[in-house]
């Protein structure tokens, strides 16, 4: 009696959580494959972050029409000071010297969102759309493509129009190149 | 058995728990049973029990504003905005239109609760990011005015796009002044926001379809510069405090008219979902206002005001899709290679046979790029292209660039860039790379600058030259390796 009680309460507890997961979620990716996986922590500051990016699969065609995107996710972002600037993302096809990375180029992928991160209850993780970045490069590229993310911290600049150093660092504990269709 | 009473309050409990609708589940579970999912506890239960109004012809026959970009602002205008800050930082934080209820409906750490607050990034309401912001902005304008006794006040923008260092009026730590913040110390110095922020809000100004641009530019500069700005922007719960906050969800609202200002296809959303959803704020005289995302689609018919650097009506010609026919005039056979710097190919061996076509069929021998009905662009098409080693910079394409000559990107000879990296179309002088293996560039420039005739495609030159990154006025060397299998030069004419 008293076992079959406790699986009851366990069951409808149980039910109850998954409900109201499914209920918040309202960005389920209907259909997506995982194209590249990094498992290991890493960080990102001022010092860039580097991902040799080498695809275990050939994406599928990515085009306008199916709403298909390349996502990269970054997750369990973590800050030990505040930025005091923002985190930069470029997508290379080659390794570069990072001195070169600059948001007027083409590789510029865009700006990391950590302020909705700070919003209560949100997921920690972030999400950046490379699609128009890797495309060409899928194309290209006849094998399994392999490409290159530089994360980078761009500090706010003083009057003197120099970038204000900054101790602060952003840590994630894996990363994942993601193909979806919503 | 002698915890039987137990378990069974449990079982009770649970099983009152799993009936409670949803939207409640929150409230009953409270934060230690809360899963880890994306879900804000917003005080969903307080707004309905406030008497709310609808906003529809509430406030009826009122003048034109101007929201204006804050460096054009006058001193008297700065000082009425300080006047209104002022006052409503005077008042008891449980008055709605006090500053800290306003702050505290965007998010706060208070926890009294009261209605509306935290009503703000609610994860499952990312649609409504800019509507739900044009309204807070727009009630939280309202009030300001009131108290600031000015008519006409509106929030001043801060054009990033001009001016990435924040308004003195903002920095100024003199005592008493309302628009001081505890920021970046750089910042408040006089320092000036990273340039990339202005690159990725032109980024997001390019996006047409309505929800991916939204997402893009919350996601991305908006939240960059909340955090570059740090202190109590940095945070959701802390953000509408600093005063700024306020200037830059001016710039955010006017973006999202500058975006719908391009046209080109982009418009505000027309599902009844978004257009039907209801949000609730206090206007200036603390009453609670309902309105809808239809209620916010156009800025200058339903909230009264603009920004000094757009029309009042944004209006976009009707689409008109144009149908474009090409005929091939001359094609490169032979695999033109370019491994290092820079390579010369010419038409001079190839059959002219599409050139006299046209000539024949059209009995001239000019383009009619000026035509206003049915206008043609050279296009030269680059097929089979392969890389093996990929240009650290980019690949200039040249039109009979005399031999000798230096090439230089602002001379007439410039036809555009070979782009190997991006899909995207951003003017007449940029390539695409299509599909596996097509690029394509418009030549329609170089060749009236040029002057070239149809039959002058037979003598045309092309160059390829690669172009290191520049840093500090030196370029950086660059080579690189690859092939092209045809070349084609076509005329496409479009009919409107």
């Amino acid at each position: 009696m008293t076992w079959s009680l406790q699986l009851l309460f366990a069951t409808l507890l149980l039910l109850n959580c998954s409900d109201t997961r499914q209920a918040a979620d309202n960005r389920v990716l209907t259909d997506s494959v995982v194209l590249f996986k990094k498992d290991s922590a890493f960080t990102a500051g001022e010092v860039p972050a580097l991902i040799k990016c080498n695809l275990v699969k050939k994406p599928f065609t990515v085009s306008t029409e199916d709403n298909s995107r390349i996502l990269l996710m970054l997750d369990n972002p973590v800050l030990t000071a505040p930025a005091e600037g923002v985190y930069e993302v470029y997508v290379t096809g080659v390794q570069q010297d990072v001195t070169m990375l600059a948001a007027d180029q083409k590789s510029f992928a865009g700006l990391l969102d950590l302020y909705s991160l700070t919003a209560p209850g949100v997921k920690q993780q972030l999400e950046l759309d490379i699609t128009e970045k890797v495309n060409p490069l899928f194309y290209q590229q006849k094998a399994y493509p392999v490409f290159y993310i530089y994360i980078r911290l761009t500090t706010v600049q003083d009057a003197n129009k120099k970038n204000v150093p900054n101790p602060g660092s952003l840590h994630f504990s894996s990363a994942a190149i993601l193909q979806v269709k919503n | 058995m002698k915890n039987f009473p137990l378990i069974f309050g449990g079982l009770i409990f649970g099983i009152l728990l799993f009936f409670v609708p949803s939207g409640r589940k929150e409230a009953v579970t409270g934060k230690n049973k809360r899963p880890a999912v994306n879900i804000i506890e917003c005080n969903p239960a307080a707004p309905l029990l406030l008497n709310v109004t609808s906003f529809k012809s509430r406030y009826g026959l009122e003048p034109m504003r101007v929201r204006k970009n804050i460096d054009l602002l006058t001193q008297a205008e700065i000082n009425a905005i300080k006047v209104g800050v002022i006052k409503m930082k005077a008042l008891p934080y449980t008055n709605p239109t006090s500053w800290t209820y306003q702050s505290a409906i965007h998010g706060t750490l208070l926890t009294d609760n009261l209605p509306l607050w935290n009503s703000c990034h609610k994860p499952t309401e990312a649609n409504f990011f800019l509507a739900w912001h044009r309204m807070f902005v727009y009630f939280f304008e309202r009030i300001l005015r009131s108290k600031s006794g000015r008519a006409n006040l509106t929030i001043p923008y801060w054009d990033y796009q001009t001016n990435l260092v924040m308004h003195p009026a903002f920095r100024d730590n003199s005592p008493g002044n309302p628009l001081y913040n505890v920021r970046t110390a750089a910042i408040n110095a006089g320092g000036a926001l990273p340039s990339s922020i202005q690159t990725a809000f032109n980024n997001s100004l390019d996006i047409i379809p309505y929800y991916t641009f939204q997402s893009n530019l919350n996601t991305g500069p908006h939240g960059s510069v909340h955090t570059a700005i740090s202190g109590d922007m940095a945070g959701v719960t802390t953000a509408a405090k600093d005063p700024i906050f306020w200037v830059h969800h001016s710039e955010i609202d006017r973006l999202w008219e500058v975006w719908r200002s391009k046209c080109a296809g982009r418009a505000n959303p027309i599902d009844t979902t978004w257009l039907n959803k209801t949000y609730t704020f206090f206007d200036e005289n603390g009453t609670p206002v309902a309105l809808k995302g239809s209620d916010v689609v156009e800025i200058s018919t339903q909230l009264n005001y603009k920004y000094d650097d757009l029309p009042a009506v944004i209006t976009c010609p009707a689409a008109r899709p144009a149908t474009v026919s090409r005929q091939t005039l001359i094609t490169k056979e032979a695999p033109v290679e370019l491994r290092g710097k820079k390579q010369n190919t010419n038409f001079t061996r190839e059959s002219a046979e599409g050139l006299e076509t046209f000539v024949s069929t059209k009995h001239r021998n000019t383009f009619n790029f000026a035509n206003s009905v049915t206008p043609e662009r050279l296009t030269i098409t680059f097929e089979g292209l392969r890389i093996e080693q990929m240009p650290e910079g980019v690949i200039e394409v040249y039109l009979n660039l005399p031999a000798g000559q230096t090439p230089v990107a602002s001379s007439k000879y410039f036809v555009g860039l070979l782009d190997l990296f991006s899909a995207e179309h951003h003017n007449n002088h940029y390539a695409a790379v299509q599909n596996e293996d097509q690029t394509e560039i418009d030549a329609t420039k170089a060749a009236r600058a040029l002057g070239l005739t149809v039959h002058s495609l037979q003598n045309a030159t092309l160059s390829f030259y690669v172009r290191g990154i520049s840093l500090r006025g030196t370029e950086a060397p660059a080579a690189a390796q690859i092939s092209i299998r045809h070349i084609k030069f076509s005329v496409d004419r479009y009919q409107n």
